[in-house]
């Protein structure tokens, strides 16, 4: 889906996640990525497989209207790209960000 | 090393003044007799390096060392024989390794290696003659060097994924460099197109305030010029034709190429200041002959003017923006019917979820 600016929208939103397939290994951990063809606009397209993980956080908020839990990890490709992916827990989906 | 210290360290020492023009000058003679050996010549700018490529040539020359005095011999032609015996030859696979290998020859005697000793050749040398350009950021060899990895055998001996992890794609690149994998190609030479510009006078002029409106003239109509598609000059000339005959001529090259006209127009001026037209000019022209990279409009994003972010005030969409952004956006905004540059503001800084702290506000000057 191809984004086009919006003239009438004035506010954009910065840095939206996008979703990715990720594959993982026995111990789920991302060890391939790659993209589902649905990007916004300037958002980072760069897949491959994932040579080592640079760091790994969780966020979980909001359990009181619609929770968010998260867990991030930031992954070095083969091609020396940084990319921070999460996996949703809520719905088990990856995303990059 | 700095000139204090060289001073002081030998007192005797005889200064020069850099003399850019008769370098430059110089280098494209070493080029043009380069290109009768071999059409694939390259140099490396202010640094009296030049690479030649020797693919395919084999035949033609004979022997490696045949090949490295046919160049020599060659160089004779523009240089004098004191000159060419004090350079240092190199040849190997590759830019790198032929740099290395050229900056570990003594006068006089050429290093050659071949593809199979490549590797081995490159290991015993430091880290420090890896290339420094963007690509190779230099605290990457300071804190290779502080754990104590300091030739090019040790960095060839790490993992490229640890290399990856600490440098990114500069790690990797200086890996591959180190072992002799990347082999980067000699690249033909370019030779752009000049941009001649002309103005001939109703009559002969000889005041010198006359002959600089005409080339500040120009010079703003070569860079108007749509050929020119952005690119900074480096090399302009400039002359007439001389009232009773004869025609007169300067050139400049300029230490750091500019698109900005009073970058150009100053040294032109004082170049023209010491070598006058001896008449009366019955016309004027200017060529830019060398070009450096594309200009890069540095002027709409200025740091002390807010660069276009929001201000401390608060006030987002009012922050200062400097002149020539606005006068961008507003023809943009003309054009498509709706500001399609954004500035970024603070919506949640404080957000554990990254994409509600900030947002893009259009900028609507």
């Amino acid at each position: 889906m191809k984004s086009e600016p919006n003239p009438n929208i004035r506010l954009k939103t910065l840095g939206f996640p996008f979703p990715v397939h990720v594959r993982m290994d026995r111990e789920r951990y991302p060890v391939e990525v790659r993209h589902s063809g649905r990007f916004g606009s300037g958002q980072q397209r760069s897949g491959g497989k994932v040579i080592s993980i640079h760091e790994i956080w969780r966020i979980d908020d909001e359990w009181w209207r619609q929770p968010i839990s998260r867990l991030y990890y930031q992954v070095i490709l083969e091609n020396g790209k940084m990319m921070t992916l999460y996996q949703d827990l809520t719905s088990g989906s990856w995303y990059a960000q | 090393m700095q000139v204090p210290r060289a001073v002081s360290l030998c007192p005797s020492l005889t200064l020069l003044e850099p003399d850019p023009t008769h370098y430059g000058v110089a280098t494209q003679e070493v080029l043009g007799i380069l290109e009768t050996v071999s059409p694939v010549v390259q140099t490396v700018e202010q640094q009296g390096v030049f690479h030649v490529g020797m693919d395919g040539l084999g035949r033609l020359y004979g022997s490696p060392q045949t090949q490295v005095d046919r160049v020599l011999h060659t160089i004779l032609e523009v240089l004098p024989r004191s000159l060419v015996a004090a350079i240092r030859v190199g040849r190997a696979p590759g830019l790198f390794g032929a740099w290395v290998a050229a900056t570990s020859a003594r006068p006089g005697s050429p290093v050659l290696v071949e593809e199979s000793e490549l590797n081995r050749f490159l290991a015993p040398h430091p880290i420090s003659v890896l290339p420094i350009p963007e690509e190779m950021p230099k605290e990457m060899l300071e804190r290779l060097e502080r754990l104590d990895i300091c030739t090019l055998g040790a960095l060839g001996k790490l993992p490229a994924s640890d290399l990856i992890r600490h440098f990114g794609s500069a790690g990797r690149e200086a890996r591959a460099l180190a072992l002799g994998e990347r082999i980067d190609p000699v690249r033909p030479l370019h030779h752009p197109r000049p941009i001649r510009v002309s103005l001939d006078f109703p009559s002969p002029m000889g005041e010198r305030e006359a002959l600089h409106r005409g080339l500040d003239r120009l010079l703003e109509r070569g860079l108007n010029r749509p050929e020119r598609q952005d690119r900074n000059i480096r090399g302009i000339r400039a002359g007439g034709y001389l009232e009773e005959g004869g025609s007169w001529e300067v050139e400049i090259i300029l230490r750091k190429p500019s698109a900005r006209h009073e970058s150009l127009a100053f040294p032109l001026r004082s170049r023209v200041a010491l070598s006058p037209p001896l008449r009366s000019v019955k016309s004027l022209f200017i060529e830019f002959f060398d070009f450096g990279a594309p200009a890069v409009q540095n002027d709409l994003f200025q740091r002390t003017e807010a660069g276009g972010r929001a201000t401390e005030d608060g006030s987002l969409a009012t922050g200062r923006i400097s002149r020539p952004l606005k006068e961008a956006v507003q023809e943009l905004t003309l054009k498509l019917g709706y500001s399609p540059l954004c500035r970024v503001v603070e919506v949640e800084p404080w957000s554990r979820i990254p994409e509600r702290r900030h947002a893009l506000l259009a900028l609507e000057p």
